[in-house]
């Protein structure tokens, strides 16, 4: 019998307006489990290298993992993943919500998207059947309105609803996938992939249960985060959100302000976690946003979503697109210098409305807030905008104008590093890593982190590895769940010594496996987390019935992570493109207690190098060797990484 | 009295400790870490050390990807 995983993949030509139904092998499914893992199996055998991320020939593949759609805390995850438009390598990234739950319980595990529908099209999956519907009506809806419209015409509220926006119908190229309209397949423009298919959303539905190998293991499991969950960090996340996480960086110096060319920010207190809480969650008013201003996942108790609602004034905010987290609140407050919550909160409601990736949105808008104040973008330019750092209004326009790609809108739409190019200027102000903009963790404060931002196979992304001080001063909270992972050894901050290496590289392969199995990493992780290592076994043992051990999940995430690298090596990635911005190296950082930082260029090449041999991969080359590929089981990608 | 907690001058009540200063901030958060004028604190002090004028205190919670 079958646990866990339906054993049925959807594969879909839209040029020919075909599906059939794939039903893969047990191992099939042991191997990859799902998510990111599974993606890329169908990306390298399926497709060649060399394709137009915007053309026929790229792939996009939606999966979830084999544990998804259980009822127990940060299971229902959804990975997207295509060669990206944003950095012409592989393009991945996750979203939580209702969606990747009702998937599974449609009856399938994976949707793989070939071709170019002739028109724009919805997919309708329920109870183990699909069909293509016309979206003609849809197309240039809003997510909100195209929601409500999809429901009408399938006459079911329940209907659970991933789709583009106007932002991706037009391609830009960080353009998101949304759900609920506030969940985002956010980072390296799958969007823009979806929208180059004329496919505008996906309606699923079902009532299939998923089968558990053992029921009271399971609920043991369920017993135990419940418990745990009053005590531990997620009960703060879910009062206050991630913004609160402002005021610790703030006082680290590692909070990235005015396009990083600072860690500290003055008017961190307006945009922070209490803030948000007083003024804006849904409810404040009555004093009621612990009922009404926070949201949830399928089967998740943690609750940590934002809901915003301002009723009045320049920014009104509608609760349906969420609320701003962490990053977003960084991306269009520090980045920009801008102290503004209410303005933040109606970019937010902008880019879930329009389907736009928050980060490369607010990071290229501080982007050419520098260039601007550099003197190197004029009004004519920017077509009347006075991009200063701190001028919320013009944040708020501009980030309207990159979703509908007018006028300046246009070229910021193309992601900072392409607007660097096509200005020609204002390339020596970049913060991105193979195009990608970085996220709101400073790599002069995290050393290991830093080294992911160049080497990720997708570009600078802050959800790769564990963050450096879990190994540094606030090892004696995580020890147990760590030594798991076999690291005992604490570092110094600032190091990047083999030691650290080894914590990046371990951390890297189990959050490479929650991608893969699709769990959340809030709930699920090796460190601060609701639940640790050895919950993460006991879970994919209680729901599949295989006799799983941390070894082989860590294998599945070190497999995903080199199938990754062999995509980038096709198109022609090696070692020369895992770099960071040069700044980083030769500009000091400015105020705080990180004033006059800079990272070391000496000490970064010589960790790359440990990085690659620690991972079985070619020092001189930064590719997978053909030994590591063997012993991953991916022999079959020998020829393909050549 | 006057105390400095993450540079910003904070009220306390005298003869507060440590573990005051947390109940009043960061009671609904697990993973802390606290120096004191640039000491590391271990959590099983908190109780027992008493602040006094003018001490800098920097309270860290773990922040991770999110």
């Amino acid at each position: 019998m079958r646990y866990g995983y339906n054993g049925k993949i959807l594969h879909i030509n839209l040029s020919s307006a075909t599906l059939k139904v794939e039903k893969p092998s047990e191992e099939f499914y042991r191997k990859y489990m799902g998510g990111s893992a599974l993606n890329l199996y169908y990306l390298l055998k399926e497709m060649p290298s060399g394709v137009d991320p915007l053309g026929t020939e790229n792939i996009l593949a939606f999966s979830v993992g084999v544990v998804t759609g259980v009822p127990i805390s940060g299971q229902s995850r959804v990975t997207a993943s295509a060669k990206s438009p944003l950095t012409g390598v592989i393009g991945d990234a996750q979203a939580g919500g209702f969606w990747p739950a009702r998937l599974k319980h449609a009856g399938f595990d994976a949707i793989i998207i070939k071709g170019k529908a002739v028109s724009p099209v919805y997919l309708w999956i329920h109870d183990g059947e699909a069909e293509i519907r016309d979206a003609a009506h849809l197309w240039g809806k809003v997510t909100g309105d195209a929601e409500a419209a999809i429901k009408d015409e399938l006459g079911n509220q329940k209907i659970e609803v991933l789709q583009i926006g106007p932002a991706g119908e037009k391609m830009v190229r960080y353009a998101a996938i949304m759900n609920m309209c506030n969940r985002a397949n956010g980072r390296t423009g799958m969007g823009a992939v979806m929208g180059s298919k004329n496919l505008k959303a996906i309606a699923v539905s079902g009532n299939k249960k998923v089968d558990l190998a053992d029921k009271d293991a399971f609920k043991d499991l369920v017993r135990q985060g419940a418990e745990a969950l009053p005590g531990s960090d997620l009960a703060g996340l879910n009062k206050y959100g991630t913004n609160d996480w402002l005021a610790d960086q703030q006082a680290d110096g590692g909070l990235p302000s005015f396009n990083f060319r600072s860690g500290v920010f003055d008017g961190w207190k307006a945009l922070d976690g209490k803030t948000m809480y007083d003024k804006f969650r849904r409810g404040h008013e009555d004093g009621k946003q612990d009922r009404y201003g926070r949201d949830t996942c399928f089967g998740c108790i943690v609750k940590c979503k934002n809901v915003v609602e301002i009723k009045e004034g320049r920014y009104k905010t509608d609760p349906l697109y969420g609320g701003p987290e962490y990053e977003t609140v960084c991306t269009f407050g520090s980045y920009c210098g801008i102290d503004d919550l209410a303005a933040i909160c109606k970019a937010n409601e902008i880019c879930n409305k329009y389907g736009l990736d928050t980060i490369s949105c607010g990071a290229s808008i501080a982007w050419a807030m520098e260039v601007f104040e550099a003197g190197m973008l004029t009004l004519e330019d920017t077509g009347g905008l006075e991009l200063k750092f701190g001028n919320a209004q013009a944040m708020v326009k501009l980030t309207e104008m990159i979703a509908k790609r007018e006028d300046f809108g246009d070229v910021l739409a193309e992601g900072s590093a392409r607007a660097a190019v096509r200005l020609g200027r204002g390339a020596e102000f970049l913060i991105t890593c193979k195009g990608q903009e970085m996220p709101a963790h400073m790599p002069q404060v995290k050393r290991g982190l830093a080294l992911i931002y160049a080497a990720n196979p997708f570009g600078a992304d802050h959800q790769s590895c564990e963050h450096d001080p879990a190994y540094e001063a606030f090892f004696e909270y995580f020890k147990d769940r760590l030594a798991v992972l076999g690291l005992a050894n604490p570092q110094e901050p600032q190091s990047l010594g083999p030691e650290k290496i080894k914590f990046i590289r371990k951390t890297q392969y189990m959050y490479s496996m929650l991608d893969s199995v699709c769990l959340c990493q809030f709930v699920w992780g090796p460190a601060w987390q609701l639940y640790g290592p050895e919950e993460i076994v006991k879970m994919l043992q209680a729901v599949t019935g295989w006799d799983v051990t941390i070894e082989e999940l860590l294998a599945v995430g070190e497999r995903r992570l080199n199938m990754m690298r062999v995509f980038n090596a096709r198109e022609g990635i090696n070692r020369n493109q895992d770099k960071l911005p040069e700044r980083f190296f030769k500009k000091a950082l400015k105020g705080g207690p990180t004033n006059g930082w800079k990272l070391d260029e000496a000490q970064f090449a010589t960790a790359l190098n440990e990085y690659y041999h620690q991972l079985g991969w070619d020092v001189e080359t930064g590719l997978p060797t053909h030994q590591t590929l063997e012993r991953l089981g991916l022999g079959w990608c020998i020829q393909e990484r050549a | 009295m006057l105390v400095k907690v993450n540079r910003e001058i904070v009220k306390l009540e005298d003869r507060s400790s440590i573990i005051d200063l947390i109940r009043l901030k960061y009671l609904h958060f697990a993973t802390v870490i606290v120096t004191l004028n640039q000491n590391l604190v271990k959590k099983e002090e908190w109780s027992n050390i008493v602040l006094q004028e003018s001490d800098e205190i920097q309270i860290l919670r773990f922040v991770g990807g999110g």
